[in-house]
């Protein structure tokens, strides 16, 4: 089952869990913003993470915001847990690839900028994310062609049901927009959380973030 | 698990050349397809040491170095490829010399070096119809993708998938690793005692993963099954493995109880080996932490150099070689073990009598681990690969 979510889109950055949605308030403009909400999000604030690429940074806030709405702070005096990170959506990194070449080509070709390449494969914000929150389960990116959502969900489930760890956080990058959720093998004690059947049915008709978060806000009301 | 996956088909081009075998000898006698390639020189750069696939190895007229490996690749059909079976793709960043070319000349269209397009260019190759998907896990990257495609085939999503992992050299590549301070200004030398860095290397690989009862009701010949996958991350840092290995550790001990066997079971082990200072002291502390007593041990990217993307898939299938011909390959490269190896690093090709099952690992940017148990079948069936 889906247990939480969280999102940083254009519109606004905001977390949920079934019945109730907690905001932090409008997309990030600036580095001051990043910090500022860097420090809601950790406790301390990850190394170096003023100079991830923005693209990074939402990923791992968007990751801090769900396992704080779980109670499940990031990476508490070093605390690591057995949550895996799956994601899709290529171009934020292949936006960085083309930073790194540029910015090769524009110093001639001397060297290119460590900090900047190892941001340029496609596991690198969820591989940050697992870093700045202290995930030790599975980390990979998987892109289906033709079905991108429902086979990340049908992947977290698999790797849920073949106990590589004990929850997965599934991340979906777009330039500008990062969204997450958090699964987790149904407790039949808590029907709190939301089925991924359900989620798996609408995901058919999904092609960017902000139907997922429209979704799980109707939940609230349903 | 009442299904299990095995390789019916595994065809590979490295720079050894096409096919399994010419790598295969390769390896076995210890010889190193690395050499200096002037066109990736730089006074700048640590390192004018890669192992390129050679041109005549290559199909003429592509796009990219990528194609140009996949292209002649798939002109030897990697026999049996039924169009409703699954697709993955691994690779790290993709065709990345079309994204090179495009910057410089334009610096402009951002779906270049989309590795979607590259998919898509693959389901023409190959006729293929059923799903598909990209998948990526840094160096990690095949052997993820083996993994995810035994686990849909165990799951009965699918009964055929059909797993290619490529990555290739390119200026970029080249840059980004000499700034990292990765290279080797020498051949690599992996677990040597003076390991000082690793040598790039490109390969494609295909690998048609099939559900074993189909492959039996069909008469196919069974390579090897993947037996049990397990994926870890360190949570440590984006270049730095944790130094004790506990990432790598939990990757191999969950991969050993998906396939049920102990440590005792496992025959060899094809290590990642990059040759780099960290990398190899961090597995030889993993190792330790799941066998106690190290088993044979080897790595081949002193022969084929670190081909990325590729290596997971490359490393799996040269081991069923290993195991369908009862025979760890040499280490290629290793001259001086580190003390921890010491007498376990192949330093020539090492007989085994009964061997069933071995582990094949790889590790990555960012702390990814992966462990794949690989085994021969329950039955023997079919002829020799």
């Amino acid at each position: 089952m889906v247990a939480a979510a969280a999102w940083l889109v254009p519109e606004g950055v905001a977390a949920w869990r079934a019945g109730s949605t907690v905001r932090y308030g409008g997309r990030p403009a600036s580095e001051k913003d990043w910090r500022a909400l860097a420090a809601r999000w950790f406790d301390p604030i990850p190394r170096n993470f003023s100079r991830f690429p923005d693209a990074v940074k939402a990923a791992c806030g968007v990751a801090a915001m769900i396992l704080r709405e779980l109670g499940l702070p990031p990476n508490q005096a070093g605390t690591k847990r057995d949550i895996g990170v799956i994601g899709l959506g290529f171009q934020p990194t292949q936006t960085i690839n083309r930073e790194f070449y540029q910015d090769y080509l524009d110093h001639q070709r001397v060297l290119g900028r460590g900090n900047l390449f190892i941001y340029t494969l496609p596991t690198a914000p969820l591989a940050e994310v697992s870093i700045a929150c202290g995930l030790t389960g599975p980390t990979f990116f998987l892109e289906d062609d033709r079905r991108p959502l429902p086979a990340l969900l049908t992947t977290a489930a698999s790797s849920l049901a073949r106990q590589q760890s004990e929850a997965v956080i599934g991340l979906w990058l777009e330039p500008e927009r990062v969204a997450g959720l958090f699964f987790q093998p149904a407790p039949p004690t808590d029907p709190a959380g939301l089925p991924l059947s359900r989620l798996q049915q609408m995901a058919e008709q999904w092609r960017q973030p902000e139907r997922l978060i429209e979704f799980l806000l109707n939940q609230r009301k349903s | 698990m009442s299904r299990s996956a095995a390789i019916v088909g595994a065809t590979l081009i490295s720079p050894y050349g096409i096919g399994l075998g010419p790598c295969w000898q390769g390896l076995l006698a210890g010889r190193s397809a690395i050499g200096r390639h002037p066109q990736f020189c730089s006074r700048h750069w640590q390192s004018d040491c890669s192992a390129l696939v050679p041109d005549g190895c290559l199909a003429g007229h592509q796009r990219s170095r990528l194609t140009a490996m996949l292209g002649r690749l798939f002109a030897l059909r990697p026999s049996p490829l039924p169009a409703e079976a699954a697709l993955l793709l691994a690779t790290t960043v993709g065709e990345v010399d079309r994204l090179e070319a495009d910057v410089t000349a334009s610096g402009g269209d951002l779906r270049a070096g989309n590795p979607l397009r590259l998919l898509s260019w693959l389901r023409e190759q190959t006729g293929i119809r059923g799903p598909g998907a990209l998948v990526s896990a840094a160096c990690a990257s095949s052997a993820v993708a083996l993994a995810r495609g035994q686990t849909m085939i165990e799951e009965g999503k699918s009964e055929t998938v059909l797993v290619v992992g490529c990555d290739g050299v390119s200026e970029f590549i080249f840059a980004g690793f000499s700034a990292l301070m990765a290279l080797s200004p020498q051949p690599a030398r992996p677990y040597d005692q003076g390991r000082d860095g690793l040598t790039l290397g490109e390969a494609a690989v295909a690998v048609v993963l099939m559900d074993e009862e189909r492959a039996r009701r069909e008469q196919h010949s069974i390579l090897a099954t993947v037996a049990g996958c397990g994926i870890a991350s360190d949570a440590n840092h984006m270049t730095g493995p944790c130094r004790r290995g506990d990432g790598l550790a939990k990757a191999m001990v969950r991969a050993l109880q998906e396939a049920e066997v102990d440590p005792a079971d496992i025959a060899f082990v094809c290590g990642h080996g990059t040759g780099t200072v960290y990398n190899d002291a961090m597995e030889l502390q993993a190792f330790k932490q799941v066998f106690g007593s190290l088993p044979p041990l080897f790595s081949v990217k002193g022969g084929t150099g670190h081909t990325l993307g590729a290596a997971g898939l490359l490393e799996a299938v040269v081991t069923a070689r290993a195991l369908r011909q009862q025979t760890v390959p040499v280490s290629v490269g290793t001259v001086q073990p580190m003390a921890e190896a010491e007498g376990k690093v192949c330093l020539r090709p090492l007989g085994l009598t009964d061997a069933r099952f071995a582990l094949s690992t790889n590790s990555g940017f960012g702390g990814v681990n992966s462990a794949l148990v690989i085994s021969l079948p329950d039955r023997p069936h079919g002829v020799q690969p």
